[in-house]
């Protein structure tokens, strides 16, 4: 784990040097550090234990409009309402997606996240809760995370520690318990051992991050609303970042946010919106069919071979 | 007091009584045969033991336990096991790895954990193989790693689900020699499900028979054989 520790250093570096080499494009690292943090939290569970899961951005929602509701209602400070939105929606989405891994798996859990999602997105936009979430305008303003060098460096530093701890549950007998719930879970059991106990750990650790994340993430934007917590958009969004760089690492999930963040902004302006996610799927279709392992795993792939 | 009561043991799939009445006893330190043709309940009924499926009707008492409302690793825990007829391993990781899968529960320290993985290993006769990948192992050795995941657990009882299917006479043999350390050095009961009288005369004090999901005949491997119930299921 030394060797790990090192190389998240490194990363973190890097992204330091990036803050001040495209000190104008602050904003569109922020933006990428955000989406490395969603694309990774959400791999973490997906890729290690087996379950495709659909409704990540239900930890990333709840977390967002509880952190909006107490800024926005109650006028509480960020310091306060950033830390109950998170705990808000790492507890309530685990509570219902922990108790659904336990129910269902396989097509069926994929299938009841996605309904939950398409769900929420009407939930908060019906207008029976208007005066709650504000519909489809959402709870704005929020006071807001400014686009800075220390927001863009603490996010860094958050997107490597999550990184490096998931690398490092993974690494542990949790994560190896994991390695077999995923290839067969009977096997699991039949060693003594509930392999949901294990999956649902993943799946908080996952959810964790994603919340921080999402609470976050609103006062970034400046608002709570579908578009960036609910919407399956944003959801696909983020499987197609972590499916182009690479979904079994974490540094592919990172890698896979910032080409795509970086393409967006690139393309913005260029074409039309419609032909900008055009571009970017085409682009992560051709990866994952090339190697379903996203850039991370070409890389990898052309590292063994040069090795011989 | 045995190790292993079944009372009165009823399952039933759609369509299909799988068990019907079952109730056997097993002693500490025995090593039972259950036979029975094809289909004729014996893997529901050690699936039913661990808790893969849930009995409709009868009492699983191990060790003085009432399991009905245990879970599989519960009973696992309890040193209940068993092993699969085609052996079941995830590809990629190694024996090695297969064999620490069941000591985990236990979280033992990193020093015993390797002692123990080694002292398994060896007494399956696989200590040299440890780095391989499963996927690579010939089918003795993939059964001995069969038992070694079940010993790893702790067991006090295994149930073996037809360890000889597919091996060759002279494996059988190793494989027997296997088994009856382990009843002798570790005072393991064992249940063996097998289809291949002829090893399991060998290794086995009582035998039971099941057939069409009920037990049709109990005793020695002599007085079985010459049973006319067991007869005519086996030859019609």
């Amino acid at each position: 784990m030394k060797k790990e520790s090192y190389k998240w250093i490194a990363v973190f570096f890097i992204g330091l040097v990036c803050t001040v080499l495209f000190k104008s494009y602050l904003y569109v690292l922020i933006y990428a550090s955000f989406f490395a943090i969603f694309a990774m939290s959400w791999s973490f569970f997906t890729s290690f234990s087996g379950y495709l899961n659909i409704g990540h951005v239900i930890f990333i929602g709840i977390a967002g409009y509880t952190t909006g509701i107490f800024n926005y209602y109650f006028h509480f400070p960020l310091i306060l309402s950033i830390p109950i939105g998170a705990a808000a929606g790492s507890g309530i989405g685990w509570l219902f997606l922990n108790w659904l891994h336990r129910k269902i798996s396989g097509l069926s859990f994929e299938m009841v996240t996605f309904l939950s999602i398409l769900a929420l997105s009407d939930l908060v936009l019906t207008s029976y809760l208007r005066p709650v979430t504000g519909a489809d305008l959402g709870i704005s303003p929020l006071d807001s995370l400014l686009s800075s060098l220390p927001l863009a460096i603490g996010l860094i530093a958050f997107m490597c520690i999550s990184g490096y701890l998931f690398i490092r549950f993974l690494n542990s007998r949790q994560g190896k318990v994991l390695d077999f719930a995923r290839g067969n879970r009977e096997l699991v059991k039949t060693a003594g051992l509930d392999p949901h106990k294990y999956s649902g750990l993943c799946l908080l650790y996952s959810g964790i991050v994603g919340a921080i994340g999402g609470a976050l993430y609103v006062h970034f934007s400046g608002a709570a609303g579908v578009s960036n917590t609910f919407a399956l958009e944003f959801q696909v969004n983020i499987i197609v970042m972590a499916i182009l760089g690479g979904r079994f690492s974490m540094y592919g999930s990172i890698v896979g946010a910032f080409i795509v963040i970086i393409l967006e902004e690139f393309l913005m302006g260029r074409v039309p919106g419609s032909v900008q996610n055009l571009i970017i799927y085409c682009i992560a279709l051709w990866v994952y069919f090339s190697s379903p392992g996203g850039l991370f795993g070409i890389v990898t792939t052309m590292k063994k071979r040069l090795r011989g | 007091m045995p190790i292993l009561e079944l009372k009165n043991i009823d399952k039933r799939f759609p369509g299909v009584k799988a068990l019907s009445d079952v109730t056997l006893s097993i002693e500490r330190g025995e090593i039972r045969g259950l036979i029975g043709p094809n289909g004729s309940g014996k893997t529901t009924l050690i699936r039913t033991v661990i808790g893969f499926y849930m009995q409709d009707k009868g009492e699983i008492i191990y060790d003085g336990d009432h399991l009905s409302n245990d879970k599989v690793w519960e009973r696992v825990n309890k040193g209940l096991v068993l092993t699969y007829q085609d052996p079941v391993y995830v590809p990629g990781l190694s024996i090695y790895r297969h064999i620490e899968l069941g000591t985990i529960s236990k979280n033992p320290s990193k020093k015993s954990l390797e002692k123990k993985i080694m002292e398994i290993a060896t007494e399956v006769g696989l200590d040299d193989k440890v780095n391989q990948n499963p996927s690579d192992l010939p089918l003795l050795s993939a059964k001995r790693l069969e038992i070694a995941k079940a010993l790893s657990t702790d067991p006090k009882l295994i149930m073996i689900d037809e360890i000889f299917a597919g091996l060759s006479f002279e494996e059988g043999e190793q494989m027997i020699s296997v088994l009856e350390n382990l009843n002798k050095e570790k005072g393991l009961t064992i249940l063996l499900i097998d289809h291949n009288l002829r090893m399991v005369k060998k290794i086995v004090g009582k035998t039971t028979v099941i057939n069409m999901g009920q037990v049709i005949a109990e005793g020695s491997f002599e007085e079985i054989i010459e049973n006319e119930k067991v007869k005519k299921a086996y030859l019609g």
